[in-house]
């Protein structure tokens, strides 16, 4: 049982790590919408998009693993209360700087929202001033064929 | 008939002169207040005239055209958008900022980086000289009062640097309190300010004045309470007469549940209902009072936005047989009415009447009423009584429900929305700095009870004062502890005793110790009398740390209060060199053992007595030496903290600054738009101007040029 607490506790650092590369993402997001670099925003967002499906994998792998230790739906906060007494300093540790880098990554999030944000919202506005249907206006396509909706 | 008169050209060119005049006053406006703390460019308002009705035997060639310019208003150029985005990053900045002032104070406090001599920390340079006066003892002064003296004077400078970092915390403590107090009274002044605003704009509302220079003092203010909590503003409209619709600002907390603390004219206040005069380990729990109009009226009632709903069959009280009962009077159906709701609360309850032909209901112990007014009224008188509606969980505004018959016997279900008493504020419903600064005053961490918990499930990952204050206490307990129990021995193998042997109640022989004095008398409990067996006649252990430097009591140890113990001051007790009997001279097995203590690794517990030994119910939250609790712990956790905080508040500062400029390019003063503006109402001027010359030649060409 032992080990598996372990392997838990190494398991939220990997996801600390993970939103750690999610942050320094969010942060180049905010840089290229600034440079107005679309090509550089919709990498990102394509980096964004391949990090979520390995949160979201790494989400079923958590809750298994709390399942496995008999912890299923407890929160994060409050994993120290209910493991045992010899792993509550490294779980408390572990929950303790998982919590600072999401708050962090909330941060880093929330700038290139609002950076991204703001920029739509100048394009909105003029669109609006122009009388212009925003439904016939034509799609930027990016080389390759793809295209970003940065208001998705 | 043209539409326009011959001479309606000097109109039309007085209105164009007109325009541009006040055109260029707007933007002589805007101009001079372009280093006006919030004011918002303003821009003048215009539309083109037409004065003819359809004409319904108006020929098909006829002209018709507009009769000039007309400036009715100026309006102010702000965008919502920007305004709530702006507000709402100012309330993470103003979160930020504050949890990084207070883990800033705390750090000049305990931050040892460089104080210290060479490269040590104040508190760890000094463990280490006692653990070096310790090894001095053990070495060369096993029993020399001398080297005693030097191991006790340095454990001295030790305990009282605790004390004074214990007091620099509780000042601190204290200085957060006031800090916080003083935050409450800057948030009720700016709620006091923008409602006297509000009142302003209210009545010049009614006599047309749109009130853009209050409107930017209110933007201003409210920017300002935007830092302290999260808000939703809200701009919407109050009826002030039949037709006559003013803008009612109404402002609630931005977080879930949203609570309102200003309803146009009406206002909350903001008060600390558990402060540091209560208790000794305050909640500082927020309260909003009830909203009341500037003379201190309370408004009692208001419709909701979930509206009307109509015609709702809301059926008729049956009798056993489920036929509708009729009642006789208005009395007997309200002594139905009181019956029914006795036995069924919570449920609705209608009673039909048909003397009047109307349907009466009764519900809660309130009837319907004919009209909206009256019903308000009625409703007011029955709110007077408030314990009677007031959410026991919440103690929030609660939903009624009144029914109004119209003319035709139709009725309607009119849900309001009743103010009542003052709303508490749950402890994490809060945001900006005000709540930062609440954590900062009572976050406990590790060291957070039950009660906490039920209150913030985050509780155990939130650290504010408390905690470093406790760590010290445990760290302050935990030294204690180690050195006393290191420096005594059990009674019973040093001073002379007697065995005995007591029978219980179930017969069982229970053996037993009594201590006896020089005369064998049995003196147990005065240890004052007790006798040294002459094997440690030689002993003088005891309690080295205590609670008070005037007493050798060992119980609830603190930073604040651990001191060197009475008897080790005045040399009663020194420090026990040996625990064999009958040591040699040169013994220090004991003191070589405390070396190890000292340097050794423990295990420091938490409870939420102000107690810190280990018990069932509580856990060791950091295991190893004294120097690494301090440095490892209590320093590095509020580095790390710190940190955090510090690239979280770089974060929101980015996105706040960002959105300050985008929303002052919306809406400040730019000086290349107002000369253009300044030119064009020139030129308009001019034109407007050469119009009427023009116009009047033409005319002096028609009245004294024709046919002479």
């Amino acid at each position: 049982m032992g080990d598996s607490y372990r392997a838990y506790f190494a398991f939220l650092e990997k996801l600390g790590a993970e939103l750690d590369t999610l942050t320094n993402v969010e942060r180049a997001k905010t840089a290229a919408v600034k440079r107005d670099d679309l090509m550089a925003v919709n990498e990102c967002m394509r980096q964004e998009q391949a990090i979520s499906l390995t949160l979201r994998s790494m989400d079923h792998q958590r809750t298994r693993m709390l399942a496995e230790l008999g912890m299923a739906d407890v929160p994060l906060s409050g994993l120290a209360a209910r493991c045992p007494l010899e792993y509550r300093v490294e779980a408390r540790a572990a929950a303790d700087r998982l919590r600072a880098k999401y708050d962090i990554y909330r941060s880093a999030a929330d700038v290139a929202r609002t950076t991204l944000e703001l920029n739509l919202h100048e394009i909105e506005k003029i669109i609006e001033k122009q009388g212009l249907d925003r439904d016939r206006l034509p799609v930027n396509r990016l080389p390759g064929g793809s295209f970003a909706d940065i208001r998705a | 008939m043209a539409s326009v008169s011959t001479f309606s050209v000097f109109t039309m060119a007085r209105l164009g002169i007109y325009a541009s005049q006040q055109g260029l006053s707007v933007t002589g406006n805007n101009v001079t207040n372009i280093n006006t703390d919030g004011y918002t460019r303003q821009t003048l308002d215009q539309y083109s005239l037409h004065m003819a009705a359809a004409d319904r035997y108006a020929a098909q060639g006829q002209l018709r055209m507009g009769a000039g310019v007309i400036a009715p208003s100026v309006s102010q150029t702000r965008d919502i958008y920007l305004d709530i985005r702006y507000r709402n990053e100012n309330t993470n900045v103003g979160s930020a900022t504050e949890k990084l002032d207070g883990l800033h104070q705390l750090g000049n406090i305990l931050d040892e980086v460089n104080k210290g001599d060479d490269g040590e920390g104040v508190l760890e340079g000094m463990f280490n000289e006692a653990i070096d006066q310790l090894e001095a003892l053990a070495a060369e002064g096993a029993g020399k009062d001398q080297y005693d003296g030097l191991f006790r004077g340095s454990m001295q400078t030790l305990v009282k640097q605790i004390n004074t970092t214990a007091v620099n915390l509780a000042e601190l403590q204290e200085s957060k309190a006031l800090q916080l107090q003083n935050d409450v009274d800057q948030v009720n002044d700016i709620l006091k300010k923008i409602q006297e605003l509000n009142v302003t704009i209210r009545k010049n509302a009614i006599y047309g004045d749109r009130s853009l220079e209050q409107k930017d003092q209110r933007n201003t203010l409210l920017d300002q309470l935007s830092s302290y909590m999260r808000i939703d503003v809200i701009y919407g409209t109050e009826e002030v007469s039949r037709g006559l619709n003013v803008e009612k600002l109404i402002l609630r907390t931005g977080t879930d549940p949203q609570r309102t603390m200003m309803e146009g004219i009406y206002s909350t206040k903001l008060s600390i209902r558990n402060g540091s005069d209560e208790g000794d380990d305050p909640n500082y729990d927020l309260d909003f009072a009830d909203l009341e109009d500037p003379h201190g009226n309370t408004i009692i009632l208001r419709e909701t936005d979930l509206g009307v709903v109509k015609n709702r069959d809301i059926g008729a009280v049956e009798d056993d047989d489920g036929e509708a009962i009729n009642f006789p009077s208005q009395e007997a159906a309200q002594e139905e009415a009181d019956r029914l709701n006795i036995n069924a609360q919570g449920t609705e309850f209608q009673v039909k009447m048909e003397e009047d032909g109307s349907i009466t209901v009764h519900e809660y112990g309130t009837t319907v009423y004919r009209t909206s007014e009256d019903a308000a009224l009625a409703l007011a008188e029955i709110e007077k009584d408030r314990s009677k509606y007031v959410d026991p969980f919440s103690g929030e505004v609660t939903r009624r429900d009144v029914r109004i018959i119209d003319n035709d016997g139709q009725y309607e279900l009119h849900q309001f929305e009743v103010f009542r008493g003052e709303v508490q504020l749950h402890d994490t419903e809060l945001s900006g700095s005000l709540q930062a600064l609440r954590e900062t005053l009572t976050e406990k961490g590790v060291f957070c009870s039950d009660e906490d918990l039920a209150r913030d499930e985050q509780a155990a990952g939130k650290r504010g004062l408390p905690f470093y204050r406790k760590a010290l206490d445990t760290l302050a307990y935990t030294l204690a502890e180690t050195l006393n129990a290191a420096n005594q021995l059990p009674d019973e193998m040093i001073y002379e005793s007697i065995v005995t042997e007591t029978v219980d109640e179930n017969g069982n022989i229970v053996p037993g110790r009594d201590y006896i004095d020089a005369d064998g008398h049995i003196v147990t409990g005065d240890k004052s009398r007790y006798v040294l067996k002459p094997e440690y006649k030689d002993y003088n252990g005891g309690v080295l740390l205590s609670n008070h430097g005037n007493s050798n009591d060992e119980n609830s140890i603190t930073a604040a209060n651990i001191s060197i113990s009475r008897n080790w001051d005045n040399g009663s007790f020194r420090v026990l060199r040996s625990r064999e009997a009958n040591p040699p001279s040169t013994a220090n097995d004991n003191l070589n053992h405390m070396i190890n203590l000292m340097n050794g690794a423990h295990e420091f517990f938490t409870n939420n007595e102000g107690i810190y030994e280990k018990a069932s119910s509580t856990e060791a939250f950091f295991t190893g030496s004294f120097q690494e609790m301090l440095t490892d712990h209590v320093m590095s956790t509020m580095g790390t903290d710190y940190r955090n905080t510090e690239v979280t508040l770089n974060n929101y500062t980015v996105s706040a600054d960002q959105l300050y400029v985008n929303r002052d390019g919306v809406q400040g003063v730019d000086l290349n738009d107002e000369a253009m503006n300044m030119m064009k109402y020139q030129k308009s001027y001019s034109a407007a101007c050469r119009l009427m010359t023009t116009f009047d030649s033409m005319l002096d060409k028609l009245i004294n040029g024709m046919a002479v």
